[in-house]
Order: C-alpha cells, then structure tokens, then sequence
C-alpha cells in the first residue's frame, strides 16, 4: 500500500524533459532583470512586493513578472 | 479541449504553440517548473531563450510568454482545462528594439487589464500618444500575430504549410 501510494505520487510529480528546473527558472530570472532592468532577479522581487511597478505596463516588467508567476 | 490529466492539458496547449512557432523557428518551447501540475497556482510557457531569432529584414526576433492555470472542466470535473491567465508578445527589430508587443496581463499591476498592443521605439512611430499608449485589441494568439509577421513585416516561413497550420484553430485563450 505504502509502496503504490509512493509509485503514484512519484510519477505525478514527474519532471518533463521540456520542464524548467528550479535553478534553470532562476537563470532566466537574473538575466532578463539584469538585461531589461539593470537589477538583480531579488531586487525586482522586492521592488514588485514594495508596489514599485504599480501602474507600470511595460514588457520588461511584465515578462518578468510571467518569469516570476506574478501575471 | 479538455484533457483527462493536467499534463495532458498542457501538452495540448504547448503543442498548439509549438506547431505555431515551427513555421518560423526551430526554437523550443519550455515550461515552467511544476507547470504540469493542476494546482491554483499561475504556470507558463515561454522559449528557453530569451529573444528568438527570426528571418526577416525588419524583425530580429520574437519574445513570447503565455501563462495559464490549470482548472478543472467545468462539465467534467474528472478532466482538466488549461484557462490562460496572460499573455504577452513581442516582435523586435534587428537591434532588438521592441517594435509592437501584444499584452494581456488580468492580474499584474498595471491597471489595463484588457488585451492591447504597445507600439516600441522599434516601430518608429512619432506620436506620443500612439507610444505610450494601450492600443485596444482583441485576444491575440500566437498564430494571430505570427500571420501578421509573416505577411506584414516580411517574416520568412520556415515551412511551405503555414498557412494551413496558422489559421488553424487557435490555441485556447
């Protein structure tokens, strides 16, 4: 039982080839902020949560915004 | 359409993009990590690279990323939705100036939360009004704005059926 209840969760969380990883997530993250903004992945995070980018409709904010799951 | 498993959901969907994309690039589409999985949480899809190279005199490259969330079927709650939750696409010029960019962000900061079209300094349009404005639009899919770069900004096709595969049904919006 135990057994079968480990095999089922394994392959639901199953990982894509086409799948971003964590750390692959995180790569893109830093090099647009760095590209389009000059800043890092953690300094956009902090400015978005400050509400720094309320009002802002740009690409650059919005694609990383995408990138972080907040739009 | 709906799907029996989430990862079915998605695949369907990304399939749909990537079909779109192949009649004018090779380039991959990626998903977020966990974006096979049902859950409340905003996925996406997007390339792996940041600006994806295009065949054309006037277009350098396209940026795209498409976000959704993964539902149950309203009819058949056994059976999963991909319901997209944004969008967002870019044609750039060969400097990489931004030309148009199609949005549609529901749930961002900005306080437009309709579908509509930025003109960049790529489009060399004088009118500030036109650049910084939010030109209304419809709902734009890949396909949509791939025919528009084909047709009208000189994209080259990579493949003699695009046509066909570009005014297919679009991928769900």
């Amino acid at each position: 039982m135990v057994a079968r209840s480990r095999t089922k969760k394994s392959k639901a969380e199953a990982h894509h080839p086409d799948e971003l990883t964590p750390e692959e997530e995180r790569a893109l993250q830093e090099h647009e902020a760095q590209k389009y903004l000059g800043i890092s992945a953690d300094e956009f995070v902090r400015r978005w949560h400050a509400g720094e980018y309320d009002g802002v409709d740009d690409s650059r904010v919005l694609g990383l915004a995408m990138l972080f799951h907040f739009a | 359409l709906p799907s029996r498993t989430p990862a079915a959901a998605v695949s369907a969907v990304k399939e749909a993009l990537q079909r779109a994309v192949s009649c004018v690039s090779s380039a991959v589409l990626v998903v977020s990590p966990g974006g096979y999985r049902a859950g409340d949480e905003i996925h996406y899809l997007t390339f792996a690279q940041d600006i994806v190279h295009l065949s054309s005199d006037v277009v350098g490259g396209v940026r795209m990323r498409y976000s959704y969330r993964i539902r149950p079927d309203p009819v058949d709650s056994r059976a999963r939705l991909v319901i997209c939750a944004g969008y967002f696409y870019a044609l750039h010029d060969r400097d990489e100036r931004e030309i148009v960019a199609y949005h549609w962000h529901p749930e961002g900061r900005s306080p437009i939360v309709t579908p509509h079209l930025h003109l960049g300094p790529g489009a060399a349009v004088g009118r500030l009004e036109l650049t910084r404005g939010h030109l209304p639009t419809g709902r734009i899919g890949v396909s949509t704005l791939l025919q528009f770069a084909i047709r009208d900004l000189g994209v080259r096709p990579l493949r003699d059926d695009w046509v066909a595969i570009l005014d297919a049904p679009e991928e769900p919006a």
